[in-house]
């Protein structure tokens, strides 16, 4: 038992003491199993103590012991929200250790699953910060939207989460048929949608009283806490990995940062909310680019890295040999060290892989975006009343998969 | 939308500021990687912070890899990102192995400087098992407390029964039946 738990006594209650009291890992608006050791004044929080690591599963000494491919199904489990955020910073981690050109059919596939992730993310987000904050009509409108965009990730990858579905030089297959049409099915209702979020919070006082000034943030205690995405967006810095550091060719797309200044969860709710719009913008430009590429063009060149196509394996012995060699010994990307990082919708998601020239990575570090953004955690809510940590907690957005790894 | 540096250009601004503390570097993938001792690590990442050229002013990862069984063993690798200038360098160290499972490596801590490196360096001592001089709470963050060991060393056992010699504190599987049953 740890030394706060065994503190927790009945004395502490006299006037003028604090009380340390236990919030999760069970408690519903912890997102998951998130302990936090909260230290009151009456209904003022003195110290808050985050403890995690009830979900770790180890992936990063998994990856170590299982090839390049296989890999990829340990990531989609860690923001199992966005799946394909994590898929695709890990691919274009191991792609930039093997250099080599990406097809802009697929990077276009990848910009619409990342875009829809994004989407994903944050709709899960307002869904269950509305619903913690008392808003449960949000909630409602929130998932049943993101029930549309599951379908889609069902429609490309065959599954509605853990898809496996973007592999390193490419994706696993071409988009199916009339998935344009499925996309833009959801594209034209998706702004009618969030108006519809905005009209229940954005000038609804309850949630105003609940947001404005809470848990603020200074624009140096943001840099220094290494915090990005939508918390740094929300006080004022203009910054977005898409834009500042272009992958999957990004810089194709036009697209506007949202900014807000006050730090607050009033701030970050805004930036999110404006970036529903934006990712939208992105997926319909997108789609137009989209068609005026080359069908089953989704994997690259390389040869080597590419497991041959599946009606091809039985024509000739070369490539039933090459299906067999890359399914059972793997690709082996040249030594060297790599990091890529994308802008998921949680902020940086980043992926450092060393390799030493066999087909098992030496070693993998995820640069979890909930991990970093949950560090400062403490520094927002202390001070605040206790019912306050609930809307710094969802303002923060974590997901507990990919903060313990 | 000013232009990005390309990492030589940053490699030259680098070399500059850092003179001979700068021991190694590569480019590749268009990414700079910069080696420098591990006696200097806090004063390099510092300088490269405050100065008006570089301005790494957001620690956005911090690890550490186990190189084993190469000497020096652990190399400790710092992602470092420049909120206004968009730019990135990796800052790596390299620390030699103590030997003894009681005493770990050494290094200075960051985390008075960049709040982010508190959890940072908290991972990697609970992970890696490595020092950090100067850290304001240094205690595991992933796993329990009384955890023996640190997963992510090369010489941890992957999987099957070994794995519990190292956890001693865990008791073997019919001992814990008798606990069980009394």
């Amino acid at each position: 038992m740890s030394m706060d738990l065994q503190n927790m006594t009945i004395e502490q209650n006299e006037p003028g003491k604090l009380m340390t009291i236990n919030m999760g890992p069970q408690h519903p608006s912890t997102h998951g199993v998130l302990r936090l050791v909260l230290e009151l004044d009456g209904e003022r929080v003195m110290k808050c103590t985050p403890h995690i690591g009830y979900l770790h599963t180890g992936i990063e000494k998994l990856s170590e012991h299982h090839n390049y491919t296989q890999n990829i199904t340990h990531y989609c489990r860690m923001d199992y929200l966005a799946p394909m955020n994590n898929e695709l910073a890990y691919c274009l981690a191991v792609e930039k250790l093997i250099g080599g050109e990406i097809p802009a059919r697929a990077s276009y596939i990848r910009v619409i699953m990342h875009e829809i992730s994004r989407c994903m993310s944050h709709l899960l987000w307002i869904a269950t910060h509305a619903l913690d904050i008392g808003a449960s009509t949000a909630f409602m409108y929130g998932t049943a939207e993101r029930e549309k965009l599951l379908d889609i990730y069902e429609f490309v990858g065959g599954q509605r989460m853990m898809t496996s579905y973007i592999r390193i030089g490419g994706c696993k297959s071409d988009v199916p048929e009339g998935f344009d049409e499925m996309v833009r099915g959801w594209a034209e209702g998706f702004g009618k949608e969030i108006d519809r979020l905005h009209g229940l919070l954005t000038k609804n006082p309850i949630w105003l009283e609940r947001t404005k000034g809470i848990g603020p943030m200074s624009r140096e205690r943001t840099i220094s806490y290494g915090l990005m995405g939508a918390l740094l967006r929300a006080v004022g810095v203009r910054q977005d990995l898409r834009k500042d550091r272009p992958y999957c060719r990004y810089e194709e797309f036009d697209f506007d940062i949202p900014v807000e200044q006050e730090g607050d969860v009033y701030a970050r709710y805004l930036v999110r909310m404006e970036e529903f719009y934006q990712s939208r913008r992105i997926v319909l430009q997108a789609l137009d680019k989209l068609k005026e590429t080359e069908p089953e063009t989704h994997m690259w060149e390389l040869r080597e890295f590419t497991p041959p196509k599946r009606a091809d394996i039985y024509k000739d012995i070369e490539r039933n040999i090459h299906h067999f060699k890359y399914w059972t010994e793997g690709i082996k990307p040249p030594a060297g060290e790599a990091y890529a990082s994308i802008e998921s919708g949680k902020g940086e998601l980043g992926f450092y892989v060393v390799s030493d020239g066999s087909a098992k990575p030496v070693r993998v570090k995820v640069r979890g975006a909930s991990f970093v953004n949950l560090a400062a955690l403490p520094e927002m809510c202390e001070g605040e009343l206790i019912a306050d940590v609930v809307a710094v907690i969802g303002a923060i957005d974590i997901v507990l998969g990919e903060v313990d790894r | 939308m000013a232009e990005l540096r390309t990492a030589e250009e940053l490699l030259e601004i680098t070399g500059r500021l850092l003179g001979a503390k700068l021991l190694d570097s590569s480019t590749a993938a268009g990414d700079l990687s910069i080696l420098v001792p591990a006696q200097d690590i806090r004063s390099v990442l510092l300088t490269l912070r405050d100065s008006e050229e570089t301005q790494l002013n957001l620690m956005s990862s911090m690890t550490a890899v186990d190189y084993a069984p190469q000497e020096p063993r652990f190399e400790l690798v710092y992602e470092m990102y420049s909120v206004d200038l968009h730019d990135r360098v990796r800052v790596r160290c390299r620390l030699d192995d103590t030997g003894s499972e009681s005493e770990l490596p050494r290094v200075d801590s960051m985390a008075n400087d960049f709040a982010a490196a508190n959890w940072h360096e908290r991972e990697v001592y609970d992970l890696f098992g490595i020092n950090f001089v100067g850290h304001p709470e240094q205690r595991r963050i992933l796993l329990p407390e009384q955890w023996d060991g640190h997963p992510l060393r090369r010489d941890y056992p992957f999987d099957g029964k070994p794995a519990w010699k190292l956890g001693a504190t865990v008791a073997e599987p019919e001992a814990r039946f008798d606990i069980l049953e009394s």
